[in-house]
């Protein structure tokens, strides 16, 4: 059944509410198909209906209010582009209903982008939330939190394939539960994804650059995140990879975190599993704080500044980590080295006491200090059987650099012949 | 007899000096070394292979520098040739800047051959630096040798002879660049909370090699790491006006060690 509107509207000249009108029209369980144009209005979804919305841009009515609300249990939104150029509380797209569906929208917002509450078994797929382009390219304030994607009290949700630009947090999820986040990108944002008091998340292969942090989980239990990668978030005092606060019983796999300032940080957090995880390039490769009963295994450290800073960590189940730094003894030759990868805890406890200290970080004269401070060591955090060789199944997402090798060449031909000329006239007796 | 002179004078003197030659082979050793744990992993940016070469020239090109540079000072009062020199209408401070002008020659040849090399070794093999990292380096390298030189100038000054520099330039060394932490850390724990950090930023304005190293960790995207403690001076150094205060500042520390170093010089010229 399909009620097909046909008159051409276009925000010249559509009547105040015409959009509404259609849609109050359509019998129930209909598909909807909304008129091409750009219309100063906002539209009201309160029965179930497949609405239709492909070139069609709704700029509201100017007000702090949704541009689009759903109401019905079971509609569904296409294809529509929101725009909601008011600052303010209210979602451009607000969805107060269960079993929805928003497939391939794109939201242009000065407030929150899209917005589930207490939205159960709904779907938010393939679709794009940006603010104006005039904020493009920067996290907003923590004073606009204007959120891209925000659940809140949604249980059983999707969200599938959406890309989040310069938002407050990407993805944000806050009590929620049983929710699955898949192949979403987020960028220039403050946290990619972030989890607030939730359990039962699924988080994977997700993507995300020059957010302050990739993937904030705080309180959260029971969940899932793997295949993630985030990569190149070192603009910030405080970036992340991945940030890891009172977490329990999770499971960390086959992510990649590069080039980050941290890594991965870990605090507080007991149950875990961190397994197959690339972490590379980044200033400090993780960082574990007063975190018990985890397993750490198989994951691969390179050329991380500093890779480890911990402390209070030592009751973890730490084996068989790769840290391109240590050099291992294995002489039974079973690849995992007889002696432990051990994390001194001191530069930690030094700059926790007082911060300023960090200006010391990786400083020629610290690492000889670290070396003279290392008694206690029976309650350091350890690799007990650190990894000979990298893991080879993981890491496939490593940076790639290739390099001209030409203009070294010649930058180096030129200081040579540079120094040479100068030698020479230099001991030319005249 | 000008400043030009002695500049000229120096050069020639530190091209015929065996010390420069054992110099020049050593860094450049040291750079294809360098070239060869870089060449282990990628990666660009503040990374640990860029972190760790700093690091190492840290460890070198510091003590490398006073060496040369307060040898060639007190060469000249225990030679007997500053003697020669001072009958002549030179004013000292010619004196001075023009060893500088001349050792900073001799020293930036040497860092130079050593890069190119190790440039050129890199692009044969084809696993080296790339031309930004190389730049980057040998400007690390030299903003040490122009600030550790200054340095030298006054121990020479001050020192008698050629034992008691080696003794001032390795202890310089030392409490610059490896005791630094710890000698930090030990005092400042003496002081109120509050003042540690005010502390330590004015200290660190003391120490080349932290400041050299700091400026380069900035410059190499690094700087956030130092945390929200440091993030007003990081924000000002990222930006190309920041390269500008950093040769400023370079520049008054020469200014002011070269200055003590004329001044003293002055004194021992006219007592003498």
């Amino acid at each position: 059944m399909s009620a097909a509107a046909t008159s051409k509207g276009t925000a010249a000249t559509a009547a105040a509410g015409s959009l509404q009108k259609l849609i109050d029209a359509a019998p129930t369980g209909s598909t909807i198909q909304l008129p091409a144009g750009s219309y100063a209005q906002s539209i009201v979804i309160s029965k179930p209906l497949r609405v239709e919305a492909q070139d069609v841009t709704l700029t509201g009515n100017g007000s702090d209010a949704p541009v689009a609300t759903i109401k019905a249990k079971g509609a569904s939104l296409i294809g529509l582009t929101a725009e909601k150029d008011t600052r303010g509380k209210a979602p451009a797209v607000l969805v107060a209903a269960d079993n929805v569906v928003l497939d391939g929208l794109k939201v242009l917002s000065r407030s929150l982008g899209i917005q589930l509450q207490s939205s159960q078994g709904s779907t938010i797929r393939g679709s794009v939330v940006e603010p104006p382009a005039d904020l493009l390219g920067r996290a907003a304030r923590a004073s606009d939190s204007r959120n891209g994607i925000d659940l809140y009290r949604s249980n059983g949700n999707l969200i599938e394939d959406n890309r989040v630009s310069s938002m407050f947090d990407g993805i944000y999820l806050e009590g929620s539960n049983n929710n699955t986040v898949r192949g979403n990108q987020i960028d220039y944002s403050r946290y990619g994804i972030h989890l607030m008091y939730t359990k039962r998340s699924v988080v994977t292969d997700n993507s995300g650059s020059y957010n302050v942090t990739g993937i904030m989980a705080m309180m959260v239990k029971g969940s899932e995140l793997t295949g993630n990668a985030f990569s190149r978030q070192s603009g910030s005092v405080n970036s992340q990879g991945m940030l890891f606060y009172q977490v329990e019983s999770t499971r960390v796999e086959d992510n990649v975190m590069n080039g980050n300032r941290v890594g991965m940080y870990i605090e507080r957090s007991e149950g875990n599993e961190w397994i197959n995880n690339d972490i590379s390039y980044n200033f400090v490769g993780i960082q574990l704080l007063d975190s018990k009963d985890n397993r750490l295994k198989n994951n691969r450290f390179v050329s991380n500044v500093i890779e480890t800073q911990a402390d209070g960590s030592r009751d973890n189940e730490l084996q068989g980590n790769y840290w391109d730094a240590f050099e291992g003894l294995d002489p039974n030759g079973d690849g995992s080295s007889d002696l432990a990868y051990l994390m001194n805890p001191f530069f930690q406890r030094l700059t926790k006491d007082n911060s300023a200290y960090q200006i010391f970080f990786q400083s020629p004269g610290m690492k000889f200090l670290e070396s003279l401070l290392a008694s206690g060591q029976q309650n350091w955090s350890r690799d007990s059987a650190p990894l000979m060789e990298p893991p080879l199944e993981i890491g496939s997402k490593s940076q790639p650099t290739e390099t001209p090798m030409a203009a070294t060449a010649a930058a180096g031909v030129a200081l040579l012949a540079g120094a040479l000329i100068i030698i020479y006239t230099g001991v030319r007796r005249k | 007899m000008n400043i030009l002179h002695i500049a000229r004078r120096e050069i020639k003197l530190g091209f015929r000096n065996p010390w420069s030659y054992s110099f020049l082979a050593l860094f450049t050793v040291f750079t294809l070394l360098l070239l060869m744990i870089g060449a282990q992993s990628s990666g660009s940016g503040y990374t640990s292979t860029t972190g760790s070469m700093l690091n190492l020239i840290l460890y070198l090109l510091p003590l490398m520098t006073l060496l040369i540079g307060s040898f060639s000072l007190t060469a000249e009062k225990e030679e007997g040739s500053w003697q020669l020199i001072s009958t002549y209408s030179l004013r000292t401070l010619s004196f001075i800047a023009g060893k500088y002008a001349g050792l900073t020659v001799v020293l930036a040849t040497i860092v130079s051959f050593a890069y190119g090399v190790s440039g050129v070794a890199g692009a044969v093999v084809g696993s080296g630096f790339d031309l930004k990292t190389l730049g980057l380096f040998l400007v690390f390298s030299l903003l040490l040798v122009l600030l550790y030189l200054a340095v030298a100038l006054l121990i020479g000054t001050f020192a008698a002879n050629r034992w008691q520099a080696l003794t001032y330039a390795v202890a310089f060394w030392f409490f610059t660049v490896i005791g630094w932490p710890a000698l930090l850390i030990a005092v400042l724990g003496f002081l109120p909370y509050l003042m540690i950090k005010p502390a330590l930023v004015a200290l660190t304005f003391l120490n080349p090699a932290e400041l050299v190293r700091l400026f380069v960790v900035v410059k190499l995207g690094g700087g956030t790491i130092l945390g929200p403690e440091y993030y007003q001076w990081v924000m000002v150094m990222q930006k190309s006006t920041g390269s500008l205060l950093f040769a400023g500042l370079c520049l008054l520390w020469i200014g002011v060690a070269g200055g003590i170093a004329v001044w003293a010089w002055e004194r021992g010229r006219y007592r003498a």
